[in-house]
Formats: structure tokens, sequence, C-alpha cells
């Protein structure tokens, strides 16, 4: 071939951008390209939002209960007192490294899913500064309760939970709970370990309706890794009273409180929430798919044309496929990133903001959120592409031209 | 049957062999083009030519393998085109192939010198100075950085021209390409669209006899038959 007329353009040629790359069709139509893009973003953030929120639940609950991973507490429901033969043969297990005998009463404590209730533990003065350093904690401000007086040391997230100050009151007014007759002053803050409060037990045994006054016996094991067989060994004598010397009336009513046993109530009450999470995601992820598919119908309507021009000028299919595969691909991943990104960013300024200053347990956005917002990329990009590369695949080049 | 063959043709450019396309209905069967042989010599200027509904669009589906012919065949350069694989066709319709419809569809959301360099897959600063010298040469290069919504149906022709022509193509096939031209520009357009017979032939399908003064081969159709095929154009026609 020649190098042939017509000659250099004296006119200087403005910038061109590449005509068949999907970013130059993305900076050109970016009104048409961000409702799609918008309406996937905005599907993962609602998404993942639940699923935080959910893990919100979760992590309040564990995350309030978190010093059942220390010790486990066995107590009477209806009894006053469990007997001191069932106490006498628990003791007695391998694992057990000592008792801590303790008299709790509840209050509540705000989470995303409404009023939890806690146990604050009335404890002697030795036994409270074990279950403080076994919970991980230290005392970081103020002073431990004295004997019979009304004062409680918390951990830092609890007072605030309470709106309480040190040297203030812990307001209990609004407690549904039966709780102490008198009030309660903040004089010391634990911080660096699992949530707890911990008061005087004479106190509480001097100031707790007698109808609800229960003692609660802390098991504490002798190495932390084997509370899991500690648990496991009384939960034996608990269930097997005859094969322990036991009545059965005598280990009715105890219960031995476990933090294996909080997490499997946790999941399964928990259970009934995450199925009718995946039936509403289904349906969020279905109605975006329907509406991205005929989106990019319309969309492909509207580029009829040009792919049968290209077709025409010998752009193979599969090229022309790759390019909508590419375009519709990257909009759809943009779509779930910006999503993720906006819900972390969202979560991440109400933790700071509101939930950390309040008290409040807000779960970060993890692995299983991002698993729940998976199927609507994948989804929204199978129905999207779908049904274009079908028209693709079909289309006649020569009745698009003839079209026009 | 039509059988007309330009001598100068006979082993290399463009050769159409009883060329048939039919469209079957349950009820008819109609002849598009009905056994048609031609030859297009490299670096030819052919026309075609006939009334509306002669075949002469149809001809020109067939010869570019935009169409595939019910019966016949094509060569190209003594190469079976027309038997050869989808994927074949494509490539070499992409390499050897320009076209200038009769509707100058741009792509909407380019520039006119974007959509001039669409057959180009990565242009270089050597191509977009070819665009830029085409869309000069056609009297519209002013509006190369404009979008084709702000161009006219007669700019937006010559935009299409200028693609057709970008990559040098050993044939380029123009489909009424002064239908919405006036006479002077429609003049100055065929004057480009000759240029094309410095590396390549030119196959013009249209009605207007006076385009095809400097043709060297016209052929002409009637019902789907080839009933001429003549050069010089005036002793033809």
């Amino acid at each position: 071939m020649t190098n042939s007329s017509p000659p250099a353009s004296p006119i200087s040629a403005p910038a061109v951008l590449p005509p068949l790359s999907p970013l130059t069709y993305y900076r050109r139509n970016i009104w048409r390209t961000l409702p799609v893009g918008g309406a996937i973003a905005i599907s993962v953030f609602l998404i993942s939002s639940i699923v935080t929120l959910l893990n919100s639940v979760d992590d309040s609950i564990l995350v309030n209960y978190g010093f059942l991973r220390r010790f486990s507490a066995l107590s009477t429901q209806y009894e006053r007192n469990v007997s001191s033969r069932v106490l006498a043969k628990v003791k007695s297990t391998a694992h057990v490294k000592s008792v801590i005998v303790s008299v709790p009463y509840f209050v509540t404590i705000k989470t995303v899913f409404g009023q939890m209730p806690v146990p604050i533990y009335g404890l002697e003065p030795k036994a409270a500064r074990e279950i403080a350093a076994l919970s991980g904690n230290r005392l970081v401000e103020g002073r431990w309760p004295s004997e019979n007086e009304p004062e409680i040391v918390m951990t830092r997230t609890w007072a605030n939970n309470k709106k309480a100050r040190l040297g203030g009151i812990v307001e209990v007014s609004h407690e549904r709970l039966p709780t102490l007759k008198g009030k309660q002053k903040l004089v010391g803050i634990l911080e660096g370990g699992d949530n707890i409060a911990i008061t005087d037990r004479a106190y509480v045994l001097l100031e707790l309706p007698e109808a609800v006054v229960r003692s609660s016996y802390l098991f504490l094991p002798k190495n932390p890794t084997e509370l899991r067989a500690l648990n496991a060994d009384v939960n034996r004598v608990l269930k097997s009273p005859k094969h322990n010397n036991l009545k059965p009336e005598e280990t009715n009513y105890v219960q031995l409180y476990t933090f294996e046993k909080l997490v499997k109530e946790l999941r399964d009450n928990l259970g009934f929430l995450y199925k009718f999470l995946a039936v509403a995601d289904g349906l969020v992820i279905g109605a975006v798919a329907l509406l991205s598919g005929f989106l990019a119908n319309i969309y492909f309507e509207q580029r009829l044309a040009e792919f049968g021009l290209l077709s025409a000028f010998g752009f193979r299919r599969e090229r022309l496929a790759r390019r909508l595969m590419i375009e519709s691909g990257s909009l759809v991943i943009a779509g779930w990133i910006v999503g993720l990104l906006l819900t972390a960013l969202v979560f991440r300024l109400l933790d700071h903001f509101y939930m950390t200053p309040n008290g409040l347990v807000l779960a970060d956005i993890d692995s299983s959120a991002i698993l729940y917002t998976l199927p609507t990329p994948i989804i929204v990009g199978v129905a999207s592409l779908g049904t274009v590369l079908i028209r693709l695949y079909t289309l006649d080049p020569i009745e698009i031209m003839e079209r026009r | 049957m039509s059988e007309m063959r330009d001598q100068n043709s006979a082993s290399s450019g463009l050769r159409a062999e009883q060329l048939t396309l039919t469209f079957v209905t349950s009820r008819t069967t109609t002849f598009a083009v009905r056994e048609v042989s031609l030859g297009i010599g490299g670096r030819e200027f052919a026309g075609i030519v006939g009334p509306s509904g002669s075949g002469k669009t149809s001809l020109m589906y067939l010869l570019s393998g935009l169409r595939s012919a019910t019966s016949g065949a094509v060569f190209l350069n003594d190469w079976e085109y027309s038997a050869a694989s989808p994927t074949e066709r494509l490539d070499a319709r992409r390499r050897l192939f320009g076209f200038v419809f009769q509707q100058p569809f741009l792509v909407p959301y380019l520039h006119v010198l974007e959509n001039v360099l669409v057959p180009i897959e990565n242009a270089k600063p050597d191509d977009i100075a070819r665009a830029m010298a085409l869309l000069d040469s056609l009297g519209i290069a002013d509006l190369a950085h404009k979008f084709p919504n702000e161009c006219s149906g007669g700019e937006r022709v010559r935009a299409s021209m200028a693609r057709g022509l970008v990559h040098r193509p050993q044939y380029l096939f123009v489909d009424e390409p002064t239908a919405s031209l006036d006479g002077a520009t429609g003049n100055k357009v065929m004057e480009v669209l000759r240029s094309q017979r410095e590396h390549g032939s030119l196959i013009v399908v249209t009605h207007d006899l006076d385009i095809l003064v400097q043709a060297d081969v016209v052929f002409r159709m009637r019902d789907g038959h080839l009933i001429e095929a003549a050069r010089p154009v005036f002793e033809a026609i």
C-alpha cells in the first residue's frame, strides 16, 4: 500500500480517547451508567448494613458476656442456694481451681437491639480484685468499693453505657429488673479486659430484695484453657445426679452459665434472623438483577447500531462480547466495591461518633457481610450480560444498519 | 443467467461467480440477486447502478461478505472468500474492506475524529494525522472535536466517508455517497473517494450516474440480474 492522499492536515488534532475502550464509554456516558452502578452500590450497602447490624447483635451479647470466657457461673433459679452437696460434688471435679461466692444483681445496658441485662457481681474485696484481674482488667481510675458501702467499679464501656461518671451515681431508676433499694456510686473505672461490674457483696445482701437474692458460684479453672473441660465435668454432675449420689431435685434448678452455652443459644436465636436475611437478600438481589437486566437491555438497544456497525466493520463477536463483559463487569465490581466502602465508612463514623462514646457495640463490616453481598454483583452481572450477549450473538448488522 | 466479466480482473481483485441471493417465505421465493458474475480489478473504480429494488445494495452485501449468498461464490484475489469460515471472513472484512453505508451511523458518544478512528483498533499518531487530513479534505476538519448530534446530516455522511477510508482498505464499498449532499459537496466528496484508487478499489452503489463519470466499469442491475457491464461509463449508459 502506498501512502496516498490526502496530505497531512494543517489543523492540529484534538486529543482523542480510544474509541472502543470501556473507559471512553463511561467517561462520555457517566449519567447513564451512574444509576446502574448506584443501584448496585445501594443494594450492597443495604445488605452489608443489615448483616453488620445483625453481627452487632451477636457482638453485643458476646462482648458484654465475654467475662464468661474466664470463669463459669453456677446458680439456681428457684432455690435460694445451690445445695451444699451439689456444690461439694462439683467443687471436687478435676479442673476446678477455686470457687468464688458472689451475689449478683442485674442491670440493663443499651445495645443496638435494645436493653440487655448484665450481672453486677457482689464480691468480697479480695475476690473483687481476683475476678477483675481474671477478666483482664485493672483499676485505672478511682478505688475499689469499700465494705458495706453502696459503691461500684465497672469497665469504662459500661460506665459510658450507663452514662455514669467517676464519683457519680449509677442510674438504676429505670430498671425493670429487681435491683438494689439504694443508689450506688461509681468509685472506680476498670480497663483492659472484658466488661464487668463489681460491687460489695455484703452491701448487696443487705440492699437487694430478699426474693431475688441468689448466690452465684464462680468456678475458676486451674488453667484458662481448662474452662471447657471444667464446664463439661460440672454439667456431667448436673445431668446425672444419680451417678453422683445426688437427688434429682437437688440439681433440677441448678444451671451452669458458660460462654459456649451462651454462644449456642445466641446462634439458635439468631438463626431465624439469618434465614430471614437470606430471603431478604435473595429478594433484593432478584429485584436489582431484574432492574439491571432491563437497564442493560435498554442500553444495548440504544447501542445496537454501534455494535451492528462494529460487526459490519469486521469486529468479531467475541471481541464485542469481551468489551461488553469488561464494561458490565467493571461497572458491577465498581458498584460492589463502592457499596462495601460506603458501609465501612458509615459504620466507622457511626461507631466513632455515637456508639463508642455511648458504650454501644457495633460490629465492623466483616467477611460474612461481604459474603452476603457477593451474590449481588454476580447475579446482576450474569443477568445483564446474559440477556445482552444473546442479543449480540443473534444481531444481523445489515438489518441494524438498514433500520436507521 | 448474467455473466459479465471485466477482463482486467480475471485473477486478481474481487470476483463473483454465479451469485444468487434469495429470500424464502412460506409462500414465495424472492430473488434479490440472480446468478450474477462479475470482476472488479485492483485499484479500479466500479459503479453499481440500477433502479430501486434492482438488487444493487444486496449485491454489495454479497461482494463484501456482509451477507452470505444462497449460491455462487466470491473470490478475493483468487481466494474463495465466500467459502471461508465466518471468523476468516470477519478478519478479512476488517483488514481489507472499508464501508460507507447509506445511513451514516456515527457512534453518538464519540467525537467525529474518534468516530473516524473506529476501524483502527489502536490508533497511532500517524493514524490520527491521516484521519484529520481526511476530515480536512472533506471540509469538516473543524468538526473533529464535535459530537455527531452537533453535525448536520451531510457532515455526518462526510465523517462516515473519512471513517471508511482511514485504514486504507483494499476495497471500499460506498452506498449512495451523494444522496444527501449538494452538488458542490458531492463533487468534492467524490474526489476524495476516488483517491481510494491510489491503494485499492472503489465500489460505489448509486442512482446518480453523474458521480460515475470517472468509473472504470459500471455494472447495471435490474430485477436482481446484472444486465450490463460497461466501460467507459458514458459509452455504456
